[in-house]
């Protein structure tokens, strides 16, 4: 045996043996207990595992994501609605007069503005406009007026006809524009 | 190094208390055998118990990679450290003597390993602790990692940073003198 060897020293000889039960006879026993609660003291605070930090951030990143989610519809509801469901911005220096719109759709033929009774029936209102040949082109207006067109050369007649009937309240002939 | 002390070691590095808790389990026995035997102080060794696990704690967390034999071999050599000062606090130091006869030795073949397992089969506790105290602290120390803690010579070689070589005949001196030591002792008797 020389000190090259791989193995200067047979383990399992009756002297190796011999010394490890002697070494074993010195050494006492290490209180782990103890020496865990005395090393524990110095150590910094562990650090949480991913999966507990994944669950401490449960709190954060779930309603967060849960806001970024419904965000996120809306804008995709949003962008896929038709452009014709759009209310259209509205003219702010456009001006319609209570009466209604300043001329008639109708510009084929005289014009009269007409107040109907309240107590009219709807029936009695379109035999009287049949019988006299006149037709609704517009209204009501914001005061209750409607405006009807009739051939011109009976404008005058049908105008005395309509003061004369029990359904209409007012006739009026708008000013000529 | 074994899967097992590698995962440990990893969890370790990354800041589990159970894992330091079970390196304590497995080898701080070891680590207060070991310095028990250099210092023969049992608070002090478990001091070097506590050092130990700690330095261990630090190094496990460093970014660098480990160059580690053997996890064992690697927890005895940083006690290696703190028992140096512990000694060096007390004013001592680990001697690191030459056996006067080492040149000779190195090249003398054992003609027969028995005579010593005749020795021990006769000699006492007492004599075998006188005999193993009469060897210089680094042979002693050798002879403890490489039949007690069951260390193969590398690894002792990575504890005591020494070559490979120089453990080889440091146990064959220990063998020699425990050798000669014993047989005076019967001798005597």
């Amino acid at each position: 045996m020389t000190p090259d060897d791989p193995t200067p020293w047979p383990r399992d000889s009756a002297f190796s043996r011999r010394l490890q039960e002697h070494w074993q006879a010195q050494t006492p026993p290490l209180d782990t207990h103890a020496a865990w609660q005395r090393l524990q003291a110095q150590l910094p605070p562990a650090r949480p595992r991913l999966l507990e930090r994944l669950a401490q951030w449960r709190n954060l990143w779930i309603p967060s994501l849960t806001f970024a989610g419904g965000a996120a519809c809306a804008l995709l509801v949003l962008a896929l609605l038709p452009a014709t469901s759009r209310m259209p911005e509205r003219d702010a220096d456009a001006f319609v007069a209570l009466s209604g719109p300043p001329a008639a759709p109708a510009a084929q033929g005289g014009v009269l503005q007409v107040t109907f009774s309240d107590s009219a029936p709807i029936a009695d209102i379109d035999a009287l406009l049949l019988q006299l040949g006149a037709s609704i082109t517009a209204g009501p207006s914001a005061l209750g007026l409607y405006t009807l067109t009739v051939a011109p050369d009976k404008l005058e007649a049908t105008r005395q006809q309509l003061q004369a009937s029990p359904l209409i309240e007012s006739v009026t002939q708008p000013p000529a524009p | 190094m074994s899967h097992a002390d590698a995962a440990l070691l990893e969890n370790i590095a990354s800041g589990q208390h159970q894992a330091l808790r079970q390196l304590l389990q497995q080898h701080g026995h070891a680590i207060y055998g070991y310095a028990l035997r250099r210092l023969g102080s049992a608070d002090d060794a478990e001091e070097v118990v506590n050092d130990t696990l700690l330095a261990v704690w630090r190094q496990a967390q460093r970014p660098r990679q480990l160059q580690i034999p053997s996890l064992r071999a690697w927890v005895l050599g940083i006690a290696r450290h703190k028992i140096v000062d512990i000694l060096r606090s007390r004013g001592q130091h680990w001697r690191e003597t030459a056996d006067e006869e080492g040149q000779l030795l190195d090249t003398a073949a054992d003609p027969d390993p028995s005579p010593l397992d005749r020795l021990c089969q006769d000699c006492d506790d007492i004599q075998l602790a006188n005999a193993l105290a009469a060897l210089p602290s680094v042979q002693r120390e050798a002879l403890y990692l490489f039949t007690y803690e069951g260390l193969s010579l590398a690894e002792i070689a990575a504890i005591q940073q020494v070559p490979l070589a120089t453990v080889g005949t440091r146990l064959h001196l220990a063998r020699q003198r425990l050798r000669r030591s014993l047989a005076t002792t019967e001798a005597v008797s």
